[in-house]
Parts: structure tokens; C-alpha cells; sequence
């Protein structure tokens, strides 16, 4: 494990809200120059703590206006199977392959309600789907500031 | 939208911290063009902003907790998500329609820390029960395959 410094983490808290801060503006909050902040970013990069930057895009504009978390329970070996299900019929935010009351847990875009019912009956008749539960999101809250970095 | 959002938006999915100077040139149009256009899409709503995916394994992380809640009759939307919003560690809440009424997710380092999170959880007004999945991938706060969605088919 690595041990981070307090100007590491201002750094990355700054770059986590918006990947685009102004290198000047995280060097006068840590009172060092911006050669020193940026020497740290690419130590951040090298030691792969900082992995990459994302676009936030708003999926509703670009005609997937639908967000909804699936959990699935099944064998094993079906795993694979549904991951291409869902990528084939809408936009995939997540794949997460999980421990307890879910085997697997993914986050995706749909076209619409109608389009995320056909992913979930597709799903379902699969060999060994044991359960598929769809939960549509409709209010998200984020916040990144109490994490106990 | 038009074709040069279009091309803005390519761009930044490409590379989300290339300079506007640079995309400008590659556009042939004028850099203040792509910034404008850039703050009139997150004005709009199109796009949000930026982030930074920071693999919080490298210091001390585990994974992600996944946690699925029934509220109870006591339930209230704004004072509930607010006292949970206070809980470290936990940076999203998402409320949702279907089996479930909340979705959390948080990260914790270890075993102990996550079960400390579900119990305040649980010990806060209006929850009812709490069903947990974990996951053994600390990448914060969006995975990689949200960056490798495509927006356009061209």
C-alpha cells in the first residue's frame, strides 16, 4: 500500500471534482509551485492512483434517459453471457461482478422503459438466471467530499 | 446540437483535459468558439463536467459496497438522504423505483469499516432494511466502461 501526503490528496480531491483544474489554482491552495504540482500528477499517474479522466456526460441528451441499476443471481458460468445481453441492447456505465445478495450488479442507460423490459425478459430466459431484479433511478444524489482518504 | 458540439464532445471523450487551444486548431475554429460552446453545453445539461477515476486500492481501499434499502414508514425523502449523505465513505444515493427504494454506494477499506457504514445505515430514521453485494474494484468515483461508451454512431 501507498502512503499519500496531504498536498497528494488536495490534488486528487481538485482533480475529482473537475479533471480540467487549472494546475495555478491547486498550487496556490497547497502554497508550492505549479512545476511541484505537476511533478506530483505524473507520480499520481505512474503509480497508477490516477487512472484517467471522464467526460460527464448527461446520457438523457444523447436519447438514454432511462438509468437503472440490474442485480442478477445465476450459475457461474452465465456470467459472460449476460454482460453481452446487456451490452447488445443498451449502454453499459458499470460491470460489477459482486459478492452477497447479487452475483452481479450493473448500472446502464436505456432508451426507454420498454427497451429495459426487453433486456430483463431477454435476460430471464437464459439458462441459469435464478433472479434479475431492475431498480430505475430517478433522483441521484453524489457527493464527493467525505471520503476518508 | 450541431456537428461542431459534435466534434467538442469527440474530442473531450477522447481526452477530457485537451487543452481547447489544441482542439480549436484541430477544428479550425476559434478557441473561445470552443470554449463557449463547452460552457453552453454544461449550462444546458449535456454534459456535467469532468472527473478524475482515482483506483483507491493503491492506498488502502478494498472495493465498493453495493447496498440496496427498503425504507420504512418513517421515511422522510430530505431528511433521510441528508443524514445518510453524513455517513464517510458513502458518495452516491440514488433513489429508485422497483424492488428497492434507496441504492448507496461506498467504499471502505476493510471488512470492519463497511459493516460499521451498514450498521449506522440501519441505525438511521426511515430505513427499514439493508441487502449489501461487495465488489473487490476500488475505482472511484465512475468505472472505466462509462468512459468507453459511445455517444455517436459515426
Amino acid at each position: 500500500m501507498q502512503q499519500i501526503d496531504e498536498i497528494d490528496k488536495t490534488i486528487l480531491k481538485a482533480l475529482i471534482k473537475n479533471a480540467r483544474t487549472k494546475l495555478k489554482e491547486i498550487a496556490e491552495d497547497c502554497k508550492v509551485s505549479i512545476t511541484a504540482i505537476k511533478r506530483r500528477i505524473e507520480n499520481l499517474e505512474k503509480k497508477q492512483l490516477i487512472v484517467k479522466s471522464a467526460l460527464l456526460i448527461n446520457m438523457e441528451s444523447f436519447g438514454h434517459p432511462i438509468i437503472a441499476t440490474i442485480g442478477v443471481n445465476m450459475d457461474q458460468n452465465q456470467e459472460e453471457t449476460v454482460i453481452q445481453i446487456i451490452k447488445e441492447h443498451a449502454k453499459v456505465g458499470g460491470i460489477n461482478k459482486t459478492i452477497g445478495n447479487y452475483d452481479l450488479c450493473l448500472f446502464v442507460f436505456a432508451k426507454s422503459i420498454n427497451d429495459l423490459d426487453k433486456v430483463k425478459q431477454k435476460i430471464r430466459n437464459q439458462i441459469g438466471i435464478k433472479n434479475i431484479d431492475v431498480n430505475i433511478w430517478h433522483k441521484l444524489h453524489t457527493q464527493y467530499n467525505n471520503l476518508t482518504i | 446540437m450541431d456537428k461542431i458540439d459534435e466534434g467538442i464532445l469527440n474530442e473531450l471523450m477522447d481526452n477530457p483535459k485537451k487543452p481547447f487551444l489544441t482542439i480549436a486548431k484541430k477544428m479550425q475554429i476559434a478557441p473561445v468558439t470552443v470554449q463557449a460552446r463547452f460552457e453552453k453545453m454544461k449550462k444546458e445539461g449535456t454534459i456535467w463536467g469532468t472527473t478524475t477515476i482515482v483506483d483507491l486500492s493503491k492506498i488502502g481501499f478494498q472495493g465498493k459496497a453495493f447496498l440496496f434499502i427498503t425504507a420504512s414508514q418513517h421515511y422522510d425523502q430530505e431528511s433521510t438522504i441528508k443524514s445518510l449523505s453524513e455517513i464517510p465513505n458513502i458518495y452516491l444515493i440514488s433513489e429508485v423505483i422497483g424492488k428497492f427504494d434507496l441504492l448507496i454506494i461506498a467504499v471502505f477499506h476493510d471488512i470492519t469499516e463497511i459493516r460499521e457504514i451498514i450498521k449506522k445505515i440501519r441505525n438511521k430514521k426511515g430505513i427499514q432494511k439493508v441487502e449489501v453485494s461487495l465488489n473487490n474494484n476500488a475505482l472511484f468515483p465512475l468505472k472505466k466502461e462509462y468512459t468507453e461508451i459511445k455517444l455517436f454512431n459515426t
